[in-house]
Order: structure tokens, then sequence, then C-alpha cells
């Protein structure tokens, strides 16, 4: 037996959320073409199917691009400090797996040290459901970070397509279950299971020094693309922002290919070219992170592919790195 | 003093030192009463008065900003207002594409002998910012529906892979070329060893200009440069060498046959700038608020080869480095000024975007006014003067006051 | 943390009726970084800046704002008190509360909000100000002068009198220019020659002149007080070191038919020869174009000739550098070309009157020849065509000048008066002859000038006759001359043995071409453009240029003479020290960031920007970069705006000082 909800029943749900003054959150077509996960402000914008994933992730509804930690007045002589709080209303947050499955990866960061409570905060108050995948395109590779299609990490209940505009819903946490209780019907479909994309590379050994950096990213442009719709990319930068009569310290996106990420004040850059810092995107993804914290910082998701402006991807440097090892291996 | 809802605005004045704040001076002896509204920023010439600033005035809760200097031929400076007028002449074509309302912006003349004119200006402009209400900075009145049917595919080349490969595989290796800058099937190639030629093709996929890699260090560092080139990529090379920034003779181009460039279709521009100007500014809140700030729209474009971007640059923070709506209309505004006159249409920084923001369209509105105003077409002549830099007695200034 | 000190201003009543300065005093004291705020009567009396200058030391006050009047009134009175306090005068700004405040509005609460807000601006401001020091520039106390004509020889005697030394570069091979060549002079009639001889004699022996004739400048490099200037000497075949001047070379060459350039085509000259009896140097310089040595190895009598061994004929032109702190730009002027070929296609000519086709039409400067004492016919008027002494002569005004069609819409200036000349001196030498004159108006301002015209109507009978000529014809060996009176309201035909065209004025050939070696302006006629018309008429925008004479605008002798010593003095005034200081609010590039678009350097109005290179300190290439020459730079601000990167800025208005003003605003 399972529980099912159709898409009405779906929408429904995120229409009763919203009219709570909740946020509701999931892949929406924004225009023609381009699928991003975007706040709604309609039920009727969500996606459910026809795509294999949305051009950006999720982290944002848990670390924005751009979030205020406090704000400061002058007033006459004195300075006046305002506490920023993140907003208080529960998110439901419609997704695909390997998005969700980045959040128990970036818990670590974020509580590490210290407890980031914007992160926190925003996290509890989130209820994720996931939407699991029917296909797949060339540049997925969850299959092979040892995620899947219908991978359950990081999701509060997860979502199966039946065909015919209904879902199985399999709920994961007492959050994923309390958003669907009296919502799903008791039905004897189950969901077909899917394999999803077949697996591309097998995480190699990756080395710091080698030569395959220059020969497999040098035509990384450094953008920040892919750091930027990474579900797991997480470097931020503390900007004041202000003027004569006040302003604010907030905490802004960044991204290691960029070239003043690193530059001293000397002038001194230790990550002088681009290849370093592709280097220190895939070393940090797969040795710096899990060597402290344990996960890899990869789902698989591909975004990195899809909106490299040249082409480049995590993927395709972990084929190079495997190839690499393959071209050295005696014969 | 008016009795407009008690709304009194704020307007700042950008002035040049030796007339207008001379005729400032002059109202001032002559005890010219004008509304008190008005605050003086006093600068050496209006050639000093970059465009930055009057985004900036606007950032500060301004409810309009005045320009104003020296009238024509009598600069202090000989030519300042005249290369004053000139940006002018672009970035009012830029602000109307996006939507803002000119009639917050105004440009004067006014000369040291001029207080009452001074008076009367400020009376005007104050009196005309009463009358349009608050002004609040790029934020959006409602949602625009409006899409434009974005950029075309890119054309097929014609042309022999196997000729490419082997032009490429000889240059490469006989060290005539220390990197062959290419397309191949996922992206662009820096083929730099004979056997990558074989990765080149003519009609790979492209979301960038290739001409971006002749200003990255590590591709410099490769050694002579050949480059596969399209329409787009030569007009590219002919700015960059008017910019100093290459020279032809060091760089080798394998130039695509067929056809050149095409004129630039200015078809989406003109079904946007149908859209009355709050639309237009809704159009671009709701396309902005996608910006992340991930600066691929600057890494793709062959012509920012700034070694630091302005953006990047703290003292002053020209643009606030946040991706929320203030941050993002400064970048977007800046970097589509800095190309005006420069940009020749590649359309990269509207493929790289991620998300999905045509950003082609804020270049095209300065590229059509260089067309219309000057008849310039950036990168068509490489003999050409550029168009900022310079400026000719008889541009038109219909705009000044 | 910064320590501003504010001191408000009452100015009496004129700032202290409207504005309420002690609130305004009490307001400024809270503002961040303010140290402290006081008020007084007059800021910028004694008592005042003594306050100013106690409370810089009492407080410890490392930037003042004076909150009072226009900075154009009181900034350098200000500037000094912090400067006698021990303070970089520069870390001083002011707030103008009066013109722009407190004389305008009249609503005291409105204007005392106003006055703060100006003053919150400033003290933004001033945060941002940095120390800035005089820009001190040695200066070359030697002086190049272009042009060896009455300007450039004027110019050149003043500055060596002056005591500095002066390098004189003529192109032809003697100074003199076009009045060497003149017959007399207006309004006094005086001999050209006469007066102009000894000055030329004068430069040529002076002991801190060097002549450089026969040469031109090829290149020009550095700035004010340091420039480097390349001189090409031409090749004269003649050894002026050994050449005494005898003529006995010039007097053995047997290719007599050379048409004579000093001449304009009225005489003739030699292959070897000196342009004119008086030349300065009197050497000869041989005409490679027509010896028949240099062309074919023929001849070669003046070699043989010259007991001194003067002559070589393997003589080839020499680079001399020069260096100078100052130039002085002195090219002078040439008439318009009235046939139907011009130039160029912003010029066009005149076909209907025949010049060029019919010989004894001729212009102004060839009729000084024929009637100069010193000229190809001694003085004695005859006629080019047959010799024979013409009885009706017409002289028309205006050929080119005042025309837009042909392209020449301005005066001048000198046609009126040397027209009433001509008439006159014709009507001295041929007693019984008839002088025409077509003119459009007469413009005879200047010492003496209108009585000299009517001297030459009402004593000498020239006929004066305002209107146009439309066209000359040659018929039966007259020139039948056809133009209007349009005062008479006739037509008027006359039938004339000569016709002298009072040609337009141009500047001097090639003159767009050392602008630009110079980097100073011209407009689109070619007259080079001084750096103010009223108040800086002989400065160029090219710091340590000037110029003077007809290189400018049309001028007559006394103009350009006066104008030449006027640049002389601006010279001596520049040399009065060994250094120059100049204004320290100049341009600066930041080299690590800028990109080297050279953006700024097309927009600089000084070509105060030059493309350099940035070397590792073992002088190993970097980049190129973007530099500012502070010796040039005139602090407009251009490139900073002009700059996408903002590599270039501005002190005394840089980004940080402009954007702290407007971000005081929020």
């Amino acid at each position: 037996m399972s529980r099912i909800i159709t898409e009405a029943g779906l929408r429904e749900l995120a229409e009763a959320w919203l009219r709570d003054g909740q946020a509701v959150a999931g892949p929406s077509e924004v225009k023609l073409g381009l699928i991003q996960y975007r706040p709604i402000t309609a039920a009727a914008r969500l996606l459910f199917d026809g795509f294999v994933h949305p051009a950006n992730s999720i982290k944002e509804f848990f670390f924005p691009r751009h979030e205020p930690l406090y704000r400061y007045r002058l007033e006459g002589s004195r300075v006046v400090l305002e506490d920023c709080e993140p907003p208080a209303v529960k998110q439901l947050v419609f997704a695909r797996p390997c998005d969700a499955a980045a959040l128990p990866v970036l818990d670590h960061v974020f509580n590490w040290d210290c407890a980031d409570e914007f992160y926190n905060r925003r996290r509890e108050a989130t209820t994720v459901v996931t939407l699991a995948c029917s296909r797949y395109d060339d540049e997925c590779f969850c299959t092979s970070v040892g995620l899947g299609p219908a991978a359950e990490q990081g999701a509060d209940a997860v979502l199966f397509a039946l065909g015919g505009g209904a879902f199985e819903v399999r709920p994961t946490t007492a959050k994923g279950d309390a958003a669907f209780a009296d919502r799903t019907e008791e039905s004897d479909r189950t969901a077909t299971p899917f394999a999803g994309p077949p697996r591309r590379v097998a995480l190699p050994r990756v080395e710091f020094d080698s030569p395959v950096w220059e020969d497999a990213t040098l035509e990384c442009l450094g953008c920040g693309a892919c750091a930027y719709t990474c579900p797991t990319c997480h470097c931020f930068d503390i900007v004041d922002e202000g003027n004569a009569a006040g302003g604010m310290r907030a905490k802004n996106w960044d991204s290691c290919q960029f070239s003043l990420f690193t530059l001293h004040a000397s002038g001194h850059n230790p990550r002088h070219a681009q290849p370093r810092r592709q280097r220190q995107r895939i070393y940090h993804k797969f040795h710096i992170y899990p060597e402290k914290f344990g996960p890899i910082l990869c789902t698989g998701c591909g975004n990195c592919a899809r909106q490299c402006p040249a082409g480049l991807g995590v993927l395709n440097v972990l084929k190079a790195i495997e190839a690499s090892h393959a071209e050295h291996l005696p014969a | 003093m008016s009795e407009t809802n008690g709304f009194e605005p704020k307007i700042v004045a950008y002035v040049c030192n030796w007339c207008t704040y001379l005729g400032a001076d002059l109202a001032g002896t002559n005890r010219l009463e004008y509304p008190p509204n008005v605050r003086l920023i006093r600068l050496p010439c209006t050639g000093r008065i970059d465009f930055n600033l009057i985004v900036k005035a606007f950032e500060m809760s301004a409810d309009a900003v005045l320009v104003s200097g020296c009238h024509p031929g009598d600069c202090h400076y000989t030519a300042g207002n005249y290369h004053a007028r000139r940006r002018w002449m672009l970035f009012r074509p830029l602000l109307e594409a996006l939507g803002f309302d000119l009639r917050r912006i105004h440009f004067t003349w006014i000369s040291a002998a001029e207080g009452r004119k001074f008076q009367q200006v400020i009376a005007e402009i104050t009196e005309s910012a009463r009358k349009l209400g608050p002004y609040r900075p790029y934020e959006a009145n409602g949602e625009s529906k409006w899409r434009p049917a974005g950029l075309p595919p890119p054309k097929r080349r014609s042309g022999d892979d196997a000729s490419l490969r082997t032009t490429a595989r000889e240059l490469l290796a006989e060290g005539k070329a220390g990197v062959v800058i290419g397309r191949g099937e996922r992206g662009p190639v820096l083929a730099r060893k004979p056997e990558d030629a074989d990765r080149l093709t003519w009609n790979g996929a492209s979301k960038i200009a290739l001409t971006a890699y002749l200003k990255r260090k590590e591709v410099r560092a490769l050694g002579k440069p050949a480059i596969v080139a399209g329409p787009a990529d030569l007009r590219a090379l002919n700015v960059l060498e008017q910019e100093s920034q290459i020279r032809r003779e060091d760089i080798h181009v394998i130039a695509a046959e067929g056809p050149g460039a095409a004129p630039p279709d200015f078809s989406d521009l003109d079904a946007l700038l149908q859209l009355e100007p709050g639309e237009r500014m809704a159009y671009w809140a709701g396309e902005f608020d996608r910006c992340v700030k991930c600066y691929a729209c600057r890494q793709a474009c062959p012509l920012c080869y700034c070694e630091r971007c302005i953006v990047d640059k703290n003292r002053p923070q020209a643009i606030d480095t946040s991706a929320h709506a203030r941050g993002n209309f400064a970048w977007h505004i800046t970097r589509a000024f800095h190309l005006a006159g420069r940009c020749v249409g590649c359309g990269a920084c509207t493929r790289a975007c991620p998300a999905g923001i045509d950003l082609r369209l804020l270049n095209q509105a300065a590229a059509r006014a260089a067309e219309r105003q000057f008849g310039y077409r950036a990168g068509a002549d490489p003999k050409a003067e550029p168009l900022v830099g310079v400026y000719s007695l008889t541009d038109k200034e219909e705009f000044i006051g | 943390m910064a320590r501003v000190g504010v001191f408000t201003c009452w100015c009496g009543e004129n700032i202290a009726r409207t504005v309420d300065v002690e609130r305004v005093t009490e307001d400024v004291s809270r503002l961040p970084g303010v140290r402290c705020s006081v008020h007084y009567k007059y800021m910028c009396s004694d008592p005042g800046q003594a306050l100013v200058r106690e409370r810089i030391a009492a407080d410890r006050l490392d930037r003042v704002v004076v909150a009072s009047c226009s900075p154009h009134m009181h900034l350098k009175t200000f500037r000094r008190a912090v400067a006698s306090a021990g303070l970089n005068p520069f870390l001083l700004e002011m707030a103008n509360v009066r013109e722009h405040c407190s004389w305008v509005h009249h609503n005291k609460e409105q204007a005392t909000r106003k006055a703060v807000d100006l003053i919150r601006m400033s003290v933004e401001r001033v945060k941002h100000n940095r120390p800035l020091d005089p820009i001190r520039v040695p200066v070359t106390r030697r002086a190049l002068v272009i042009g060896g004509g009455v300007a450039g020889i004027q110019a050149a005697l003043d500055i060596a009198d002056a005591g500095y030394e002066v390098a004189l570069v003529e192109r032809e091979p003697s100074i003199g220019g076009k009045m060497a060549g003149l017959s007399e002079t207006f309004p006094t009639l005086d001999c050209s020659q006469c007066i102009l001889t000894p000055r030329m004699v004068e430069a040529g022996q002076h002991p801190r002149i060097k002549l450089y004739t026969y040469s031109e400048v090829e290149e020009v490099t550095g700035y004010v007080g340091n420039f480097e200037v390349t001189i090409r000497q031409k090749a004269r075949y003649v050894d002026v070191e050994k050449c005494s001047g005898c003529g006995d070379c010039w007097n053995v060459c047997p290719l007599k038919k050379n048409p004579s350039e000093f001449d304009f085509g009225m005489g003739f000259r030699r292959s070897i020869y000196i342009p004119f009896p008086q030349a300065v140097p009197a050497r000869p310089v041989i005409d490679k174009k027509t010896c028949a040595k240099l062309i074919r190895n023929g001849c070669g009598l003046c070699e043989k000739k010259c007991t001194r061994g003067a002559i070589n004929f393997k003589d080839e032109d020499r680079l001399v550098k020069e260096e100078v702190g100052v130039v002085v730009v002195a090219t002078g002027y040439r008439l318009y070309s009235i046939g139907k070929q011009q130039e160029n296609g912003k010029l066009s000519g005149y076909g209907e009157y025949g010049y060029g086709q019919y010989k004894d039409v001729i212009d102004s400067l060839q009729f000084e020849r024929l009637v100069s004492a010193s000229g190809p016919t001694s003085g004695a008027l005859k006629r080019p065509s047959d010799g024979k002494e013409p009885k009706t002569v017409v002289f028309i005004s205006c050929v080119g000048s005042r025309d837009n069609a042909k392209g020449i819409p301005y005066c001048s200036k000198i046609c009126c008066m040397y027209t009433a000349k001509h008439a006159m001196l014709y009507r001295h030498k041929v007693h019984d002859g008839e002088a025409h004159v077509f003119y459009m108006d007469i413009r005879a301002g200047g010492k003496g000038y209108e009585e000299f015209v009517r001297r030459a109507i009402e004593q000498d009978g020239a006929h004066y006759h305002r209107g146009r000529v439309s066209k000359i014809t040659e018929e039966n060996g007259k020139l039948v001359v056809r133009g209007a009176d349009t005062l008479a309201g006739v037509p008027l035909t006359i039938e004339a043995d000569l016709v002298v065209l009072a040609a337009a004025m141009r500047p001097a050939a090639g003159v767009e071409t050392l602008a630009q070696k110079l980097n100073v302006g011209y407009d689109e006629f070619g007259w080079l453009l001084e750096s103010h018309p009223k108040l800086r008429p002989v400065e160029t925008n090219a710091a340590g240029v000037f110029i003077c004479g007809a290189c400018h605008a049309p001028k007559d002798i006394p103009e350009s003479v006066a104008q030449a010593s006027a640049a002389a003095g601006k010279v001596a005034v520049l040399f009065a020290n060994e250094e120059l200081s100049r204004d320290p609010e100049v341009a600066r590039i930041n080299e690590q960031t800028c990109a080297a678009c050279y953006a700024c350097r097309r927009a600089c109005p000084y070509h105060a920007i030059e493309a350099a290179e940035v070397r590792s300190p073992k002088g190993a290439f970097v980049k190129n970069t973007a530099r500012v020459n502070p010796g040039l730079c005139m602090g407009c601000g251009t490139c900073v705006a002009v700059c996408p990167s903002k590599s270039a800025d501005l002190d005394g208005f840089s980004e940080q000082q402009v954007y702290a003003m407007v971000e005081a605003l929020a």
C-alpha cells in the first residue's frame, strides 16, 4: 500500500501554505526554456515534471546570496546597532533529490566552529519535498557520487511520479509527514524504480600536484556560475555596505573561482592562475571537505556543467583525472 | 514654498568649478532666491562627472539629479564639457531602455554670468521633482509579462573541419602558434598540442566569445595564439586592437568563410521600447532579481578585460557587490555603459548568464545610439577612432538645457 | 579616525540672518569625527584665522572645514591659515553656506537645515583629503623659436636679451620671413627691409641666439621645462663655416632662370643662391632640384670657383638635438592659392579671375615684390606679361576671405590696409595711372589706419568701388574686369593692365603636422589655438608652448611683434625660477590596475597622459600602463570619468572624496 497525491493536491498543498502567509518555492519556468527554483506566489507556477534539473539550486532558501547580518545607524555621534533576523515564516520547498542531499552536507560547515543561526533557523523552518527523477541528461552523475534519482538525504518527503498526474508520497521525517497529513489517499499503486544515469566516473584519487589541472581546466574563464548554481558550494564574503547615515554588514556568496578570492593585500596571489583555482574547487569538494567532515561536497546534480559558459564542470574534470590515472598505469 | 503633499524632493547637482558653480555664486551675490532642495557638489569640470555618480546619487535617495557645466566653447579645460556631452548621449539611451524616468535627470550649461539661469533651473527642477513625487530607486512597480524573443541560435559556419584541424595541427607542430583557440563539441577548446587539433570543429558549442581568452594571463603565457574567428570575433579583435590590448600581427586568425557580420537585429529592443517606462523598469527588476553576481557576463565578454573591475574596487565602493536590487542595477548599468560604443554584439554575456538575463538588450540600446548618433558600429572599421574618449563639436545636445 | 574641526562663520549678518549659526554649530558637533565645532563673527578676519590656528593646536585637529563663503572667495585665505598652523593646506575644505545658502533662502529653518547638510558633505569629504605638496618640475632655461619671420626674430631677441639662450629654427635659407619681401609698410610707408634688416643682423650675431636656417623641427618629446627637440638641417651643399658669402659661386652658376621663391616667381635666381641680398646668414644654398652637378654630375663651376672649398656636393641632411624648456611657435602665414586647383576639398578657388592663366593677374605678395626697390624690377613697375608700365590697375580685396563658399569665412584683417597701400604706392610710381579698388567693407581699425585709407582715396586719388568683381577676361591685351559698384548701383567694367588680388591669409603649409608634434590644438583652418582667447592669448594647451604672429590668426606687423614680445615675456616668467611649481591637484594612475586601454590618453586635453611600462625592480617588463605627467596635467579629471576601472583618479577631487559627499546625503 502507498500514499498518493494528485498534482492538483500538491498545488492545493502549496496554496494552503501561501494562504497561511508561509513561503513556497520550487521549480518554475521564469522564461521560455529557463526553469529555476524560485519563490512562488501562486501554486500554478510550480512545475512537477518535464525537466531534468532547474538552472540553480535550493541552497538559496537556506543560505541566500545576500543576507544582512546586522544594520547600523548613526544618530548624532552614537552608532546604533540593529540585529537582523531571518524571516520567521515557514518554507515549503519542492526540490530534486540531488539538491536536498546537499543539505545534510552543508549542515556540517554551518555548525562547525560556530553555529550559523541564520542557516539553522531557515533549515528548521523549511520542509523539503523532493521530486524523484524519472529522467536524466548527459550532465547528471548522482549515481557516481553515491546518490541516485530517489535519494532521500535531506528530504522530508519524496514524491514519485506515477503518471496520470498522481504522485506517490514517501515521507521520511515527521515534518514531511505533517505536511502531507490528511492530503494523501491510500492506494495500491507504487512507483517503478528508476535506475537513473549510468555511473559515469569512478571517484578518482585527487592529487594536488598533477598536470591534469592545467590540461583539463585551462578553458575556465573564472566566473562564479558553477559555484553559484552548485547546491553544495557555500563560500561567502562578509561585506559592509553603507554611507554616512548608516548601513549593514552582510553575508554574500563568494566563489573560489574569482581571482580576487585569494588576492592578498600585498598584491601576492597564491592561486595566481585559473587552473589553480579549479584545483581548489575540485580538491575542496573531494578531499578537503571529506577529510574534515566526512561527506564529499558534490551531489552529482550536473549544474556546474550545464551552467559553465566554457563547457567544463566537475564531471568533466573528474573524468580527466580518471583518464590521467589510466595513462600512468603500468602497462 | 509649495504645498504639494508636503513632499520636498532631494536634488543633487554636480557642477563644474568654473562656470556653474560661479553661476550659483552669482545667484547668491545677487540674492536670487530659489528652493533650498538642491545640494551642489563641486567638481573641476563636467568632464570629471562620471555616470556612476548619477547612479550613486539616486541610490542615496535623490529625487532628481542635475549635471551642469560650461557652455560649449567655454570649458576651462577646452573640451571637458564636450567629452561629457558625448558620454551622456550614450548614457541616456541606456537609461531609457532600463525604463528609468529621464525627467529626473537634467543637463544644463550655466555660465558664471548666468546667476539668473541658475535660479530658474533650480526652481524648475525642484517643481518638476515635486510633481513627480519621491523616487524609489529601481523598485519594480508590478510585474512585466513581456519577454524578448531572445538571441537567435548561432549561425552554422560552412567550413571543412578536416582542413581546420590540419591548419591547427600544423600551426602547433611548427611552433607558429602556442595555442589554437577554437570550439569543440562541448565548448571552447584551447589546443596546445598538435593532437588536440582533432577536437576542433567549426560548429561547436559556444556560450562565450573565443576572443575572451585573449585577455587571460594563463592563455597569454602559452605563446602566440591562433584563433578560430567568426564575424563577431573579428570585430572584437578590431576593438581590442583599437584599445591597445592586442597587436594583430601577434595573433594568427583562422577566419570562417561565408558572409560577414549581419546587421544587428534590434527587434527585441524595439519591442522593449514600446513598453511604458514603468513596465520596462518592472521587466528589468524581474530579470535582475535573478542575478546572483556570478560575473559570467563579464568573464565571457571579449571586451571586459580590465585588470581590476570597478565592482571589485572598494575605495570607494561605486557599485554595491551585494546581489540585491540596488547592487544589481548599478552593476548592469555600469557594465552596459562601459561597453557603449565598444560592444560588438557577440551575445556572449546573454548566453553565459546562468539566470537567462537578456543583457544583450542593454548593450544594444547603447549600440543603436552609437549607430544613429555617430554612424558608428564598434569593430566594423579597425582604423576608426573609438567613440568614447573623443568628441565632436557637432555632437547633438537637444537634451541639454 | 579623522579629527575634524568645523569653523562656521557668521559673516556678520550675511550668514547669520538666515542661518541659525549656533544651532548649526551644535548639530555639526555631533557628526562622526568632528572634534571641535565653533562659530565666529568673521572667520576670514585675523582673529577668525587665529581661532582656526588655536583650535588646530588645542584639539590636535588633522582636518578642517570652514563653513563660510564661496571657495572662490576665501579658499586660499584659509589654506594659508591652516598651513601656518602646520597642517597641510589641502586638508582644508570649505562649505559654501553664504552664496549657496543664506543669500538665496529666506526661510531660516530650511536654510539652517541646508547649511548643516552642506557642512556634513564637506566633513565627510575632508576625511578623504590627502596632504598634497606642490609639484616641482625642473626647467631647462633655453628656448626654441620656430619660425624666423618678424615675430620669431622679435621673440628670439627678447628672450636672448633677457639672458637666456635661444635656438631659432627657420625652414628657408634665410631668416626674415614674409616681411623681408615687403616693399613699404602701412601706415607709415617706411621701407620694410630698412626696419627689419637690422633686427635680422642682430639675431644673426646675438651671442645667445643659435640660428638653424634651412632647417625644420623633426620631432618634439618631453614636456614643459624639459623638451628635447630634433631639428633636421637640410643639406645645403655649402659649408657655412668655410663660406664667406663672397658671391663668386652664384655669379658663376650658369642656371639663371629658376623662378625665385622669395620673389614669388616675379624674378629669377641661380641654382646656387642666396634668396635676397640681405639674407641672414649670407650664405648660399644649392637647389638640388636644378643643380646640374647634383642631377647629372655635370657643371661643378661653383666648386671650382670657390677658393675656400666651401662647396660640398656630398652634403646630407643632419639631425641635431636641442634641449629646451619652452617652445615659441611663430610659423606665420601663406596666401590662399587663388586658382581653381586647391590642396584640399574644404577650399575652392576662383577660376573666374584667371589667376595662373593671365600673367597680369597677380596676388598681393607678388605685387609687393614688383614695387620693392630690391625686387626683380628694382622698384620699376613693370607688368609681368610684357614689362610695360600698367596704366590702369585694379585691386580686388577679400579674395577668398569672408567667403563661406570658398571655405574661408574669416576676415584676413590686413588686406584693407595693404590694398590701400598698394594703390598709394602705385600712384606714387605711376602718376598718370588709375588705381581702382573693389572692396566689401573697409576695416581700418588701428592707430593711423583710417587716416591712411582716407589718404589713399583723397590725396592719392584711388578709386574705391564697393562691390565684387564677377569675372576677369583678357581681351585685346587688356584685362576686362567686370564688377559692380553697389553704392552707385551700377555695373562696372574696367579695362585694366594689371589686376592685384588680395588673397586670404592661411596658416603656413605644414603647420598641422608641427602642431601635432607639439600637441598644440588648431582650428578647422589650421590656425593654432591659444589657451584662452582673452586671458591666455599667447599660451597654448600644451604647457610650455607659446604662439605668436600669424600662425595664430591673420595679423599685421605691429600685432605680430607685440605678441612675440608677449610670448617672450611669458617665457621669461617661466625661466625666472629654476623649477616650476604647479598645483598638485592633478590626476594619477593606479598602475597596478590600469588595463592600458588608453581611453584617458585619448581624452586628455593636455596630452598629459602617456603610454608607459611597468617594470620589475630588476627591469623586466611587467605590463603596459598609462601614466600621468604631473608637469602637464591641469586637473580637469576627464581621464577619471572615461576610465572604466577607475584606475585614474584626481587628487583634490578623488573618487573617495566625491563619493563621500554624495553618500553624506543619504
